[in-house]
């Protein structure tokens, strides 16, 4: 996002906080879908999903008031919103990434076979995604997922820019190793580190 | 190079394609589900705002958006009614001509899917959107309107003809819609009451005109293309605020975009050098962190 983008965000943000509902439903069609793709990558069922993405939009006119734009950037700022709901339904639901979910929904692929590659690779995928630590999964799926930069990611996660960098740099080395990506050998990943944190 | 361009480098094709297919595939919201989130959470907004609006024009302090409503059946009846006028309020700000208007338009451009044929069926639904605002604004005379909503049109044909490019598939069934709006605009000049203002009657078919330039251009059926004629989006992209949101809080001057006024620009290479932000949501000003939200 440019400057211009900024501006143009923090104009619907200053008029939803002076009431303006209309400028709220922008803000939420700019902002829904990489909220909800987020959110999708943390828990089972897409009507969960569809449910927390929910929460995050109320919590986030509720808030908005309070919200200063010296801050954290909108964005960063809904992010961390949308984390937060994610973590208290866990912390509620015992959820983790279900592997007979991840299954469950079929390609839309016409051809058989292409349909049966293609779903192949998106199960090993969804199977690497759920062997990452927490905090690899939330750095890469605000990353890759949500569109987030390094910093953004950071601010939403709230912890330094070099950490989430770390983290996104581990995710990535472990996926690549899981999904047979990995040629290279011998540098230590560090995921034993994110998981004793 | 920044570090997340570096980061990016770092990243192999492989593994990004197949994260892009894991999330094309399982992390693809539900459109009609959103639709109705969507509507569900701005009534809701529009019920705390009226709540608070409520609140200050009695005077009292103000206590958070919900807390005036409890145990007062008749402020709550109120509410319902501020709620219909704000949502009144509402549709005109960001309707054609409104000061949100650009905003929406932008809105709209960024995020277009990045999926080619989901995109051009995006582009298609909002041409036939601006159309449709056209025609509301014609019915009810709002000559600001029209010229608004044909000028956001012009530009979403222009650039969705840019977008089809080298695809004659999605080029011609861009062409056909472009070909049926044409006929829908030719039968809106033909009704246009008398005292219907120039500026109408002349957005209206400069419009037409647009379109038969484009779909000439680009050699559709019945529409042979000029001898030598590349795309005309290409060779003369107007200047988009679908792509450029307003810059400034200035919005006298972006509310009623005014095309007899402001003719589309020329081609500049910020417009073709701005591709649309696939996976990047907006909001990074240069701040510490202040405030913390919920949770």
């Amino acid at each position: 996002m440019n400057g211009a983008d900024d501006v143009a965000v923090g104009r619907l943000v200053e008029a939803a906080k002076a009431g303006d509902a209309d400028a709220f439903g922008l803000l939420f069609d700019l902002f829904h879908e990489p909220v909800y793709r987020y959110i999708a990558s943390r828990v089972r069922r897409p009507s969960d999903a569809e449910d927390l993405a929910q929460t995050v939009f109320v919590k986030a006119l509720e808030a908005l008031p309070r919200y200063e734009a010296r801050g954290v950037p909108f964005g960063s700022w809904l992010f961390r919103l949308a984390r937060n709901t994610v973590i208290d339904h866990m912390r509620t639901q015992r959820e983790h990434v279900d592997l007979d979910a991840l299954v469950e929904r079929a390609s839309q692929d016409p051809d058989p076979e292409a349909r049966a590659v293609a779903r192949q690779d998106i199960e090993a995928v969804g199977v690497a995604l759920a062997e990452l630590t927490e905090e690899q999964h939330d750095a890469v799926a605000l990353r890759f997922f949500a569109g987030l930069s390094a910093r953004e990611a950071a601010e939403a996660m709230g912890k330094r820019e070099g950490t989430v960098r770390g983290l996104q740099f581990r995710a990535i080395a472990a996926l690549r190793r899981t999904l047979g990506l990995d040629t290279a050998t011998g540098a230590p990943t560090g995921d034993n580190e994110d998981r004793e944190r | 190079m920044t570090m997340d361009e570096r980061d990016r480098g770092n990243e192999d094709a492989a593994l990004r394609a197949r994260l892009d297919a894991f999330a094309e595939e399982r992390l693809r919201p539900d459109p009609a589900a959103m639709a109705r989130i969507r509507a569900s959470v701005v009534a809701e907004f529009r019920a705390r705002a009226a709540a608070v609006d409520d609140a200050r024009a009695a005077g009292r302090p103000r206590r958070g958006w919900f807390a005036g409503l409890v145990g007062r059946p008749a402020l709550l009846a109120g509410t319902g009614i501020l709620a219909v006028a704000l949502a009144a309020g509402g549709v005109v700000a960001s309707g054609p001509g409104g000061p949100l208007y650009p905003v929406r338009l932008w809105i709209g451009s960024v995020t277009l899917p990045s999926d080619p044929a989901a995109r051009a069926e995006a582009e298609l639904g909002h041409l036939q959107e601006r159309l449709d605002e056209a025609r509301t604004a014609v019915d009810a005379g709002n000559g600001d309107a029209v010229s608004a909503a044909l000028e956001a049109y012009r530009q979403v044909a222009a650039d969705a003809l840019a977008a089809a490019g080298n695809d004659p598939d999605r080029a011609t069934r861009l062409a056909i819609q472009l070909g049926r709006h044409q006929a829908v605009l030719e039968a809106l000049v033909a009704a246009l009451p008398e005292q219907a203002s120039e500026a109408v009657r002349a957005s209206l078919e400069r419009t037409e005109a647009k379109i038969a330039e484009l779909l000439r251009a680009t050699g559709t059926p019945g529409q042979p293309a000029a001898p030598g004629a590349s795309p005309a989006p290409a060779a003369t992209p107007p200047a988009s605020p679908g792509k450029t949101p307003p810059g400034k809080p200035t919005p006298a001057a972006e509310a009623t975009p005014k095309p007899e006024h402001t003719p589309p620009a020329k081609p500049t290479p910020a417009v073709e050098a701005t591709p649309k932000p696939e996976h990047t949501p907006p909001g990074r000003p240069d701040t510490s962190p202040s405030p913390t939200p919920g949770g």
